[in-house]
């Protein structure tokens, strides 16, 4: 039997980013995924007999160094750009918004000329924001309080950046981190359809609503992760992320193991000593959960090995899935009202205000599922014909809120999603010739997610940067030594492999490129 | 009428509200002429008693002190010009299912009264009174500094700057991991992660909203209820108090204060605009356009009315006009007083409990309760069970009814500024009722004894006394301004972009409540420009 | 509001001072009588009966109920079967002690915890992931404490429990007065004594069966008062008092370990992990920055300086309970927090928390007193605890 310096538990991107980083440091990896799929909820799976769908998130994009870095272009990764957003409006209504700013700018001009002259300043100071965001989740968080000379480090570079965009800007930025999105939108725009397009990237994935201080922080959030407005996704669905990964990973030379068999990691007085996987007990010298913090700490670690104020703090951490995920095997390419077949290749947002993004959560604040919810859908065959059969295509829908403290019937939700597509796309039911419905509950089931939070942690400010995952752990460390966090629980969260990398460079890989 | 020297002073300060008159005090005593020209009949703004029906004394819109600045009562002498402030006794929150939740000052008492609906709630309680006390001491020292502009390097700035860096790491990792939670979450989920008590955590949210159009559900609550927490910070425990006289005696108190430091006061004065020459403030005119010059203005005015009505816009630059304008100021809080013929009678107040009724009664039985509240108001509407925080200050002061008769004072929330169709006669007296209908559910007799009823909404707040949209904190204590965000980035120091021109109301750090902080904030900064 | 004990009718009808005190929320008496020296000469003397119902219980059960009380406190739970009995402090993770109590062995898988302080919070997050039942049975089960040299004698004329061979942190189930107590022989006096723990609702007919028969033993009933000077003299600390529970604290410096307490006898290194266990074994790698002694401040010093004022002597025969300096050279090296006369060692007595340095026995620092309206230095030396532990604290019937 082989021995292992790293064992990782999971194999999202960040999982697998960790795996190839550590490899090309000179770590003997193990990846560890108990599901059939690699990447877990991360990945693209047949639903229906020929059709392929997203279980999870249905966008996302890996860091553009990363991708450079391990040269996943070479092991088959197709980046496949969304470049349209098309807002769907009451009384079978729709506006289209490109990602060109001139031509988004001439689009909203059509119905409010105050708002297209603010566009472009508009989402300069969301590059603004996002930009710092961007270095902020490229360093492993300050780790001492008052912040010692590493920490000091870190903190000036962010505040020289900050400093840099100019007085005004600066102050700007610091305040959109703490708004609410209703206020954000208020401030820049007039119509009530702009304001909750771009208004509904700031609750998407979170059980809070539009009207809810600091959800600016959640849009500016996605928008750093490049998944914000117009998103992308891979060819072979968002699971063609992980499949680049992994092939990168083996090439490094890491071992990666599926439908692995029940895990948990073994302690002795504080100290990882390696993983029991089934009946085999592995021993490593380093373990590293891709896990939320929540499950790795109730179900990989027992928790009378931890302390009871951080079993407190596990505790504490707000998961809240609230997102339920629909695929549709659908006969045909499916017709929006007024809406072009290219917008089809994009993403098509039902969001037509603030107001109507709060009232969506209004139920869900109380556990109960929208009646008018927040969706977003997209026809991922209309640029990737692989995931169905011939002329027959695949809609993915994003639906919010189903909390997960709900009692959701998985049927009542795909009627309800498709009552409401039906306003602007008729005949949709008589489309369908299969539904898979997710919510919370399987995510949770079948991928171990805690209360099917889909980031491992709900994205807010309370639990970002330092506070992420737990207050006092956000540097990838964890009360036992010799165990690591790596997943979107930690620091900055999401699927860019941002984190994966954090950890390398705090396990000592100092060569991100390879000589 | 011509410019005569009659007419100048060194300072005018706008607007007779308590911190207008703390400011005036201050640059009084430091030997400024000070005129404070208030707009009403009486000095106070919203710190006022009024005698709406004869003999009963309305605290119309502020009704209790918590936060008032000790250095203002030492600095002022305000005991010594009449200030008497009750302690608070207790509270008491009637529950649907015939039960009550009480909280007095002593510790085992009230601890007893949690351990009743829930040990480990009882237990949690004393940790949860050391966190929020130990966060509201590492915090104070924020409140009386002049908040600096971060992104300034003068000199002045990077010293401020040096000191709030300073409070914060003073603090332990843990309490700094901690207060940078609840800066940003919900007063909701911070009182979840404590207790499991379904009515101790209904009274706690409260302080979370008080005046804020949020519900205790959305983040940044959690800031709000640290805020109120620093108010029990004084005296031993919980030091909310009623002044004798009402929250009107208080302001008597400053302005007897002021103009023994030789302040001028004019009631019945109000401002029709500043007046600005060459980007310098040089005196005001009144609406009967009687003229007055000075070498400082200051406004006690919130910063709406004081840039987009007190000012033409064109002396103030765009960015500035634009921060005012996102200024927000959306207010959720009505105030009602109730002339009573005897005493209400809380169907869940115990027998021998009766003295409950001399501490506040709240109306806030769950969290969920106030959400709802807020649900039913935040899209133009009002709450159908409104939260409601009560007081029978007869009880506290019998001079402020006639002879065994009562006065109910009644904090309401949520019922929008922004009312769909706009406020109007009918619609006060429609919400007036639901709020006496959900208090009698809990007091069946409240409407045999009720004599006269009274209901002041943002609609009259503003019309009244001024504020705009009726915010009783002259603006939201939202994070994105508070501090120095408050009420605009570079100019959170009560200084504007109109040189010899201050502001010394709520709208600048610290904020709202009856603390003075701003009003003395202000004359600090007033005397480091003019020593 | 005060709550009031199961045995309130049984106390209040013998107060005959009106001197009630605080404990826990309850209302216990500080004293019978006028003064407390009666109660105290009975508890080195006769016996006393106290009433310490306001003691927080806990019954815990299951299959990891002996993992969990071990990861709980610093002593090896491990180390005592059904029938015995152990004294424990416990800490939070940093190592600073939270409260401190008893744990008794009542069966398989089954604990009763004592403690200061209510702690079903803290059990409860320390049980997360156990098989553990955690009941707060505090108001269900009442206790008193019989203490002094005659307790035994007056204890064996009542049940028919062989209390001559129940060792010093054991305890018997028996009858009295047809009621079922289990007896304990615990205390918190450092003298020979016994704990009766009894259901609340039968409780005041075991006072009076041990009332009765205590006549022809001199029993005394006792308070507060008398318990803190035999506590002292026993080198006993008090929570609250000699130290704060980390929870109560609202700073670092107010907290306190076992270690420094001078409980190192009561923290297993072997037993494997406990709550505080890496922070208490770094400091005893590292060294504790203060240590918890005895005193014996120069009482014979300040009688020469009363005398010689044309004074006669006041003597501390209550308990003081505050913070005091000690000083060596004039500069602070630590503090002192409670203190009394011992009437049966004839010293005056004090507990200090000195710099390690000064901790050896034999070291002296010196301590403020009030004479005659000034207060001067007294010379103050640090002295082995206990200051009192008669060999009957422990003795078993039949044995020399």
């Amino acid at each position: 039997m082989s021995t292992y310096n790293t064992i990782i538990l999971g194999s999202s991107p960040n999982a697998l980013t960790a795996a190839c980083y550590l490899a090309r440091g000179g770590k003997k990896v193990l990846v560890l995924e108990p599901s059939e799929h690699i990447g877990g909820a991360v990945a693209t799976a047949q639903f229906a007999d020929g059709f392929k769908g997203d279980i999870g998130l249905m966008s996302g994009r890996l860091e553009t160094e990363i991708v450079k870095e391990l040269k996943l272009a070479d092991h088959g990764l197709e980046v496949i750009e969304r470049k349209t957003m098309t807002s769907l409006l009451p009384g079978a209504k729709s506006f289209t918004l490109p990602a060109d700013r001139d031509a988004a700018e001439k689009v909203i001009a059509g119905f409010s000329s105050a708002d297209a002259k603010k566009y472009k300043p508009f989402m300069q100071l969301v590059d603004l924001a996002s930009d710092f965001l961007r270095s902020a989740y490229d360093v492993t968080p300050p780790r001492h309080h008052p912040p010692q000379k590493d920490d000091v480090d870190t903190l000036s570079k962010l505040t020289s950046q900050l400093k840099g965009y100019g007085r005004r800007e600066m102050t700007e930025v610091m305040r959109l981190l703490v708004m609410s999105i209703r206020d954000l939108m208020d401030e820049w725009f007039v119509s009530p359809e702009l304001k909750g397009l771009i208004g509904s990237a700031a609750i998407r994935g979170i059980n809070q609503g539009s009207f809810a201080g600091n959800t600016t922080y959640t849009l500016l959030h996605h928008v750093a992760q490049g998944d914000g407005f117009f998103r992308s996704t891979a060819k072979g669905g968002i699971g063609g992320l992980c499949q680049a990964l992994a092939a990168a990973a083996k090439a490094s030379g890491v071992e990666i193991r599926t439908k692995c068999g029940a895990m948990s990691v073994n302690v002795a007085d504080g100290v990882a000593t390696g993983v029991t996987v089934g009946s085999d007990t592995i021993d490593a010298s380093i373990v590293i959960s891709d896990y939320d913090a929540r499950y790795t700490f109730t179900h990989l670690v027992p928790p009378p090995e931890l302390e009871p104020e951080f079993n407190r703090a596990v505790k504490n951490i707000r998961y809240n899935g609230a997102v339920a995920r629909l695929n549709l095997a659908l006969k045909e390419l499916p017709k929006f009202a007024g809406v072009s077949d290219d917008a089809l290749s994009g993403t098509l947002v039902l969001a037509p205000s603030i107001t109507y993004l709060e009232k969506a959560y209004d139920g869900g604040k109380r556990g109960d599922i929208s009646n008018q919810p927040y969706l977003e859908v997209t026809i991922p065959t209309v640029g990737d014909a692989s995931l169905a059969p011939k002329g027959k295509h695949v809609m993915s829908v994003w639906m919010q809120y189903a909390p997960y403290h709900s009692a959701v019937k998985p049927d009542h939700l795909r009627d309800l999603v498709i009552q409401q597509l039906s306003e602007f796309c008729p005949n949709l039911k008589s489309l369908v010739e299969h539904a898979e419905v997710l919510t919370p509950r399987e995510f949770e089931s079948q991928f171990h997610l805690t209360e099917g939070s889909l980031y491992g942690g709900e994205i807010n400010l309370t639990q970002a940067f330092y506070l992420r995952p737990i207050p006092g752990f956000a540097q990838y460390g964890t009360p036992i030594s010799q165990l690591y966090l790596c997943g979107s629980a930690t620091h900055p969260g999401g699927i860019t492999g941002l984190s994966g990398r954090n950890v390398a460079r705090e396990l000592g890989v100092r060569d991100m490129v390879p000589a | 009428m011509s410019k005569t020297s009659n007419n100048h002073y060194d300072v005018i300060v706008i607007g007779g509200g308590h911190n207008g008159l703390v400011n005036a005090a201050y640059l009084g005593k430091a030997g400024k002429k000070v005129l404070v020209l208030e707009q009403r009949h009486t000095v106070g703004g919203a710190t006022v008693t009024e005698e709406v029906y004869p003999g009963f004394k309305f605290l119309i819109a502020s009704y209790l002190i918590s936060l008032l600045r000790p250095e203002v009562i030492q600095e002022l002498e305000l005991a010594r010009h009449g200030l008497e402030i009750m302690p608070l006794e207790s509270t008491f929150v009637p529950l649907a299912n015939g039960n009550y939740l009480a909280d007095w000052p002593d510790h085992e008492a009230t601890r007893h009264e949690i351990e009743r609906h829930s040990k480990r709630d009882a237990e949690a309680y004393d940790e949860y009174a050391r966190v929020m006390k130990r966060l509201a001491i590492a915090l104070r020292p924020l409140l009386d500094m002049i908040p600096p502009d971060p992104t300034s390097v003068t000199a002045k700035d990077l010293e401020t700057m040096a000191r709030v860096r300073g409070v914060l790491n003073n603090m332990t990792r843990d309490d700094f991991h901690l207060l940078s939670r609840l800066m940003t979450m919900s007063a909701a989920d911070f009182l979840d992660e404590w207790f499991e008590g379904t009515a101790l955590k209904g009274t706690k949210c409260t302080s979370g909203i008080i005046g804020t159009f949020m519900g205790p559900r959305s983040p940044g609550t959690g800031y709000v209820l640290l805020h109120h927490y620093i108010g029990e910070l004084d005296g031993t425990f919980r030091a909310w108090g009623f002044a004798r006289g009402g929250t009107g005696a208080l302001s008597q108190a400053i302005a007897s204060a002021a103009r023994e430091a030789g302040v001028e006061i004019k009631t019945n004065s109000p401002v029709a605009h500043v007046n600005v020459k060459n980007g310098e403030a040089t005196g005001v005119t009144l609406e009967n356009g009687d003229e007055y010059t000075a070498g400082i203005v200051v406004s006690n005015a919130d910063a709406k009315r004081t840039f987009l009505k007190l000012i033409e816009p064109k002396h103030l630059p765009d960015d500035f006009v634009s921060d005012v304008n996102r200024f927000r100021i959306a207010s959720p809080a009505c105030k009602v007083n109730l002339a009573l013929d005897g005493l209400p009678e809380f169907t869940s107040m115990p027998k021998g409990k009766e003295a409950l009724l001399r501490g506040s009664i709240e109306i806030a039985p769950s969290i969920d309760y106030v959400e709802q509240a807020y649900d039913d108001a935040k899209y133009g509407g009002w709450s159908r069970k409104p939260f409601m925080d009560a007081l029978i200050p007869s009880l506290l002061d019998p001079g402020m009814a006639p002879p065994g008769k009562h006065v109910m004072s009644l904090f309401v929330q949520y019922a929008s500024s922004d009312l769909e169709g706009g406020w109007n006669e009918e619609k006060k007296a429609q919400f007036l009722d639901i709020v006496i209908d959900t208090l009698a559910e809990h007091a069946p007799n409240l409407k045999k004894i009720l004599i006269h009823k009274h209901i002041m909404t943002p609609w009259d707040l503003e019309r009244m006394i001024g504020l705009t949209s009726g915010h009783i904190f002259h603006g939201e204590l939202a994070l994105q301004q508070l501090f120095f965000l408050r009420p605009s980035p570079q100019w959170s120091n009560y200084r504007t972009p109109i040189k010899n021109m201050y502001m010394c109301g709520s709208s600048t750090h610290p904020g709202g409540c009856i603390t003075g902080a701003p009003g003395r904030n202000a004359a600090l900064a007033i005397l480091e420009d003019r020593p | 509001m005060l709550k009031t004990t199961p045995l309130h009718s049984r106390t209040s009808a013998l107060m005959q001072a009106n001197q009630w005190r605080r404990w826990a929320g309850y209302c216990v008496a500080s004293s019978y009588e006028m003064t407390h020296d009666r109660e105290y000469y009975a508890i080195r003397n006769a016996c006393v009966l106290l009433d310490v119902s306001p003691l927080c219980k806990y019954s815990i059960k299951g299959a990891d109920a002996l993992k969990f009380l071990n990861r709980l406190v610093t002593r090896d739970v491990s180390k005592i079967s059904v029938g015995g009995m152990l004294y424990t402090p416990w800490c939070d993770s940093r190592g600073k002690i939270l409260d401190d109590g008893t744990i008794a062995q009542l069966g398989e898988n089954e604990y009763r915890l004592t403690s200061a302080e209510p702690n079903m919070r803290w059990l409860q997050d320390n049980a997360v992931g156990m098989q553990v039942e955690i009941f707060d049975v505090s108001d269900k089960i009442a206790s008193m404490s019989l203490q002094g040299p005659r307790s035994r004698e007056l204890l064996m004329t009542l049940c028919n429990a062989p209390l001559g061979g129940v060792k010093y942190y054991e305890f018997v189930n028996t009858k009295i007065a047809g009621v079922d107590v289990m007896i304990s022989r615990t205390g918190y006096t450092g003298d020979l004594g016994f704990e009766l723990w009894v259901d609340a609702a039968k409780a005041e007919k075991v006072w009076d069966a041990v009332v009765e028969a205590g006549k022809a033993f001199a029993l005394q009933p006792a308070g507060i008062w008398a318990l803190d000077v035999a506590r002292i003299e026993a080198g006993l600390i008090m929570l609250d008092i000699d130290y704060t529970p980390a929870n109560k604290a609202m700073t670092d410096g107010q907290t306190s370990t076992p270690i420094e307490l001078g409980l190192n006898w009561a923290i297993s290194w072997k037993k494997g992990n406990f709550v505080g266990r890496k922070a208490l074994l770094a400091e005893k790698e590292n060294g504790s920055t203060i240590q918890f002694v005895g005193l014996e401040i120069d009482h014979k010093e300040f009688e020469r300086q009363h005398h010689e004022l044309g004074l006669t002597v006041p003597y501390p025969f209550m308990a003081w309970r505050a913070v005091i300096p000690l000083y060596v050279d004039g500069s602070q090296v630590g503090y002192a927090t409670s203190g009394v006369w011992s009437p049966t060692l004839k010293k005056y007595l004090a507990f200090g928390h000195v710099q390690p340095k000064y901790a050896q026995p034999g070291s002296v620092v010196t301590i403020d007193l009030t004479v005659d309206r000034y207060r001067r230095p007294f010379n103050a030396k640090v002295t082995k605890l206990p200051f009192f532990n008669p060999p009957r604290k422990k003795d078993i019937l039949g044995e020399k």
